[in-house]
């Protein structure tokens, strides 16, 4: 027991952090979202993803018995224990997906939270969140027209929310590099 | 009359203070977690083992919490929006959890904590508003990232007992440096670089060169290490090499964080878990039978059993045995294990663990008969046609037809002398009164050097004296009523199953039969015998195969054409000389009984092994345990009474580590 995550709690809390912010910076400005409501957005989707990244990491190394990813697991363990980087292609590649996939997980969920925001009648966004009730009542047509202008705004989200993430992505790699080397 | 109306007013003072103000209030709680934890004491007392206790218990506990959490939930306990209650029901759940999940599910009770604190801020939430919740004042942004934000603190928890799980799948990795890690921190690293931060650090991936543990490999040293380990072993000075070991483990470092330290190494566990296995097979089988070559193969394949006895440690593929460096020397066999690591690189240099062992066979010189007292037990029948002689008498002893079981660590009583009295046995003076038995212990006292010893009494004494055995008495099982039926004349059938028959020639078709046979006689069926007194033997009431009226005796068997070998002859007993000279002390009662109580509770055929010589090592289970020289590998004391004659036994130096330099540089 005495070996403790503690070194992983204080990364990721910062990571999480710098990723907040930024995300929540971009999206702001390239939204119609003011900027309580985009932080808060930036918030649930960066914390959904790190928590389904350790849903799949848990299930990864609890639920997979096969002797096939033992050498995936050593090297993982190696990282984590020891900073080792046994095969660097591997990790790379890892590292890659990891950035499509949270990407893509990123964009996903800031699209089904646009969807459960129900859309304003005069175009500008809501600050505070409505109740789910008024989600799940039939819309009358006319209110699916008047979301043509958001769908707009979500066609261009993508993009907004790659450079979002490549730009944390890089923050986060540069500050761990100097974090290392100090 | 007024102390009677002060007593009633006291007691109406405890009815209010303990009533509740209505039915549905913390303080009913309360009073029904006291009700039922009186039951449960109550119920304890009259019978511990119902299961109804826990229930009560646990009954009685929820209540507590419910009551608490209850009462923290009001005014004295709430500061804002900040309340106790949530946070001690979640840590009283957790622990309730905790002792009452299986212990595999124990850590999810702790992962679970934020979660459940989470659970229970909700309900604090639903009873400040008292009912009067709208799902829009609870599901909101806010909730969604406390939610989120509790899964992440039970995930970093989960982490933590994930990186314990990998540490018990690679024991090797715990001691090992962790400093360059983005995720773990060590808390002994930390307490040691803070200990030793005035002092200048060496380079942690460094390992120092110079130590009682770390030599450089030489493969030429190793003959002349072995010679003076087979030197030490043949001069009897078990004892020196033991004070060695003790001196070597003690100078090793306390501090475990340190690379000195070979018990780190999950090696040292395969070594001493081969060692033990070996030690079991080897103290099973005949020695001297075996070239350095066989040695060598039967070695590989033990370490083949020792890969899959440890198979749930995914460390030991890491772990390469080498071919072992057999050498043959005068007084048995030496024999270099080596254990190369194969896994990742977490040191500057390879290395290997190295382990000298001496395999040698083990005769009765090795029990000191000064200091144990034995018993011969289960001493099959002979056949009494042969002649036989004293190598044929070897080849039994070989055969573990005889065991001879020591008990160490017990003193030799003193041998009665002709003038002296024994206690044990009912003693009558000159005028035909009976002694008490406290002037005969007295008499005992002064007995303590015996002119000569009396004649050796046989273990057993079931089987009554004054009484004959019955004509037909014969141990009866399955296999018994076999060989001893006089009905069947078929003698190769009965040289093939029984034993009495079977030849010392053909022992090892037939060894797996006997040790199953042996395995068969009950001890309450079969007298036991002395094998140079044998009492049934020399009486010629009792002896079946000295009366001559008894024409069903063993075929081919002919009173006047038997060997030399335990020739039971009444007439001249005293002048008999046995090929064995074994004196068995009568014990006092409660020691036979202790013997008695360990025979039947480790049967004699259990795997045989050397006897615990050290009473000191208290901890068999270690198996890091380095000092292990003169002691069973396998620490059990009771597995190891049965030792048969000439078999071979191993001693092993501590595990050494041996650096293989870089050849690169």
């Amino acid at each position: 027991m005495n070996i403790l995550p503690l070194r992983l709690i204080w990364i990721q809390t910062l990571v999480l952090l710098i990723s907040i912010a930024i995300e929540a910076w971009f999206l702001n400005k390239t939204s119609y979202y003011g900027k309580k409501l985009s932080a808060q957005y930036a918030t649930i989707v960066n914390l959904l993803v790190t928590c389904l990244g350790w849903l799949a990491f848990f299930y990864f190394f609890t639920s997979v018995n096969s002797s096939k990813f033992d050498s995936f697991k050593e090297t993982i363990i190696l990282l984590v224990l020891f900073g080792k980087n046994q095969s660097p292609s591997f990790i790379l590649f890892l590292a890659l997906i990891t950035f499509a996939l949270a990407y893509f997980l990123k964009w996903q969920i800031l699209q089904i939270l646009e969807t459960i925001r129900p859309p304003n009648s005069q175009g500008i966004p809501l600050n505070n969140w409505q109740s789910w009730q008024t989600l799940l009542k039939p819309k009358p047509t006319y209110e699916i027209f008047k979301r043509g202008i958001h769908q707009q705004i979500i066609a261009n989200q993508a993009q907004a929310v790659f450079v979002a993430h490549l730009c944390t992505n890089v923050t986060i790699v540069i500050i761990l590099i100097v974090l290392r080397r100090s | 009359m007024l102390r009677f109306l002060q007593i009633a007013k006291i007691l109406k003072i405890i009815q209010l203070v303990l009533t509740p103000p209505r039915l549905f209030h913390w303080m009913s709680f309360l009073i029904v977690s006291f009700i039922l934890g009186i039951l449960g004491v109550i119920n304890t007392v009259f019978k511990p083992a119902d299961s109804l206790n826990k229930l009560l218990f646990t009954g009685s506990l929820i209540c507590l919490i419910i009551a608490i959490s209850w009462r923290t939930n009001q005014p004295p306990f709430v500061w804002g929006k900040f309340s106790l209650s949530p946070l001690l029901s979640t840590i009283f759940i957790s622990i309730l959890l905790y002792n009452n999940l299986p212990t595999k599910l124990q850590n999810t009770a702790i992962i679970f904590i934020p979660i459940l604190y989470l659970c229970f801020t909700l309900l604090y939430e639903i009873f400040r508003k008292k009912g009067k919740v709208n799902a829009d004042n609870i599901i909101n942004p806010t909730f969604f990232i406390y939610l989120l934000s509790s899964f992440l603190f039970s995930s970093w928890l989960a982490m933590h007992f994930l990186v314990n799980d990998w540490l018990k799948e690679y024991p090797s990795f715990r001691q090992q440096n962790m400093d360059n890690s983005n995720f773990v921190i060590k808390l002994d690293s930390i307490r040691h670089n803070s200990r030793n931060k005035s002092s200048p650090s060496p380079n942690r991936q460094q390992l120092p060169s110079q130590g009682s543990n770390n030599q450089v490999f030489n493969s030429q040293s190793f003959i002349s290490e072995s010679n003076n380990l087979s030197a030490n072993l043949s001069n009897n000075r078990l004892g020196s090499i033991n004070q060695s070991a003790n001196q070597l483990t003690s100078q090793l470092p306390n501090n475990s964080s340190n690379n000195n330290d070979v018990n780190q190494y999950f090696g040292v566990t395969i070594l001493n878990e081969l060692e033990k296995v070996l030690g079991k097979e080897l103290a099973e089988q005949e020695y001297l039978t075996r070239s350095p070559d066989q040695l060598k193969s039967r070695i590989m394949s033990n370490f083949d059993t020792v890969k899959k006895n440890l198979s749930g440690v995914k460390e030991i593929k890491f772990w390469q045995f080498e071919t072992p460096q057999v050498v043959s020397s005068a007084s048995g066999f030496n024999v270099k294990f080596r254990l190369r690591w194969k896994g990742p690189k977490l040191e500057e240099n390879d290395f290997y663990l190295t382990r000298i062992c001496v395999i040698r066979p083990s005769t009765n010189s090795f029990i000191n008969p000064q200091n144990t007292v034995g018993a011969i037990h289960e001493l099959p029948l002979l056949d009494w046609s042969n002649n036989y002689n004293n190598s044929d008498i070897n080849k039994f002893k070989r055969n573990n037809l005889y065991k001879f079981t020591p008990v160490s660590q017990v003193r030799k009583p003193p041998v009665l002398g002709p003038g002296c009295l024994d206690p044990n046995q009912p003693t009558t003076d000159q005028h035909g009164k009976l002694i008490p038995e406290s002037q005969l212990k007295r008499s005992l006292r002064n007995c303590e050097k015996p002119l000569k010893p009396v004649k050796p009494i046989p273990p057993t004494t079931h089987i009554p004296k004054h009484k004959p055995l019955p004509e037909n008495h014969r141990p009866v099982n399955e296999f018994t009523a076999f060989c001893f039926n006089p009905n069947i004349s078929d003698l190769s059938k009965k040289l093939r199953r029984c034993p009495q028959f079977a030849s010392p020639y053909n022992r090892h078709n037939n060894a797996e039969k006997l040790k199953k046979i042996y395995s068969g006689w009950n001890n309450q069926d079969l007298p036991k015998q002395d094998i140079n007194n044998n009492s049934r033997l020399n009486n010629p009431n009792n002896s079946r195969l000295n009366n001559p009226n008894n024409s069903n005796n063993l075929p081919g068997i002919n009173n006047q054409n038997r060997g030399t070998f335990n020739r039971p002859n009444p007439q001249n007993n005293q002048t008999n000389k046995e090929p064995f000279n074994f004196v068995f002390p009568r014990l006092p009662k409660f020691m036979t009984d202790f013997l008695d109580f360990l025979k039947n509770y480790f049967p004699p055929d259990q795997p045989n092994n050397l006897p615990n010589n050290n009473p000191n090592n208290t901890n068999p289970n270690d198996l890091n345990n380095n000092s292990r020289i003169g002691n069973n590998p396998n620490n059990n004391p009771g597995d190891n009474l049965a030792l048969p004659i000439n078999t071979n036994i191993i001693k092993c130096e501590p595990i050494k580590k041996e650096i293989i330099p870089n050849t690169t540089e």
